[in-house]
């Protein structure tokens, strides 16, 4: 994955992983899934519980050695034994899963440079420039026939058509359609 | 999926690939994008549906922990999911447009799979691709603006 992604999986932007590295003495973090259920209980520790970035990947190295379904993790007790810090490591793993998982699916490249601003755009007719960019005018002149029912039931035929011809692994069943 | 969520009252606007396919897209698109209310009856609804279609964050090996509950939107409001029924995306908040209630207002009903949804109108949808920055959008960008503009000469015909 990206830095960029990476961040974003771990709930920090990417600055704050540079200067977490660098405190951490790594001169590069792997932007891996593992690296980043890691640091992603190193930025909770640190920014909820307002514990350094060192004491906090210590915390987050000794919870990670249990099971990911752990609800009870004992990371800390106070001096005088009156507070205990608990990490419900499920919680966090659920969390972290599906922070992953938009990073992966969302994070995609960026469109280069700056935005074309809103007039310099507009000053070209919208088809000429779909068409000078590949759109095939006459499938969206069919398409605009259709009511959209029609369309939509047509869209679910394809992709049906598609999922029989590209069979993915999947950890569920594969989805039905409509 | 759509049934699913009217028949459960979810309250949601369909945004994304499925609603460019509504308004006369050409693209192939495999899941459903929607913006929900945030609000609790709303979202412990969509939990509901979402846990009985066993709903699992897409692409994340299996094995780890995942709570589908109404607690998990609070942490992750915006999630990719792949269930049983199908793939989805729920966002909170629609870029360059803003929540459920700003994308509602910026809707059109169409009825599909005996259903009626609300679908984000074709000029909103056109704003939030654009806002993303995301090249992907960037490249669906022609398509639908042509698509606008020849739904605009129709209706003056």
């Amino acid at each position: 994955m990206t830095r960029a992604q990476f961040a974003q999986s771990v709930d920090a932007d990417e600055k704050w992983v540079e200067n977490a590295a660098a405190a951490l003495n790594l001169p590069q973090v792997g932007y891996t899934r593992k690296e980043a259920y890691r640091f992603g209980l190193i930025r909770l520790l640190s920014r909820d519980f307002a514990i350094p970035v060192t004491r906090a990947a210590i915390l987050a190295d000794s919870a990670l050695l249990e099971l990911p379904s752990e609800r009870e993790v004992r990371l800390k007790s106070a001096d005088n034994g009156n507070a205990i810090l608990v990490l419900d490591l499920a919680r966090y793993s659920s969390t972290l899963a599906a922070r992953l998982s938009v990073a992966l699916h969302q994070g995609g490249p960026r469109r280069p440079g700056r935005p074309a601003s809103a007039d310099r755009y507009r000053e070209r007719d919208p088809i000429i420039r779909a068409a000078d960019y590949g759109v095939d005018l006459t499938l969206l002149r069919e398409e605009l026939r259709l009511r959209p029912a029609e369309r939509l039931a047509r869209l679910d035929a394809n992709v049906a058509f598609l999922r029989v011809l590209r069979p993915v692994h999947r950890s569920i069943p594969a989805p039905k359609t409509s | 999926m759509l049934g699913g969520l009217v028949s459960a009252e979810v309250r949601f606007v369909v945004v994304g690939g499925l609603a460019g396919a509504a308004h006369g897209s050409g693209r192939l698109t495999d899941d459903l994008d929607l913006c929900y209310d945030v609000t609790g009856d709303n979202v412990e609804r969509l939990s509901a549906v979402l846990a009985a279609w066993d709903a699992y964050p897409r692409g994340i090996d299996p094995g780890l922990p995942f709570f589908m509950d109404a607690r998990q939107f609070r942490t992750t409001p915006v999630m990719t999911l792949a269930t049983r029924e199908g793939y989805i995306d729920v966002l909170d908040i629609i870029t360059g447009i803003g929540g459920y209630h700003e994308a509602l207002a910026q809707s059109v009903e169409f009825t599909a799979f005996d259903t009626a949804f609300a679908v984000l109108d074709l000029p909103a949808l056109i704003v939030a691709k654009r806002a993303t920055g995301r090249r992907k959008d960037a490249d669906h960008l022609p398509e639908l603006e042509a698509l606008l503009a020849l739904t605009r000469a129709n209706s003056k015909e």
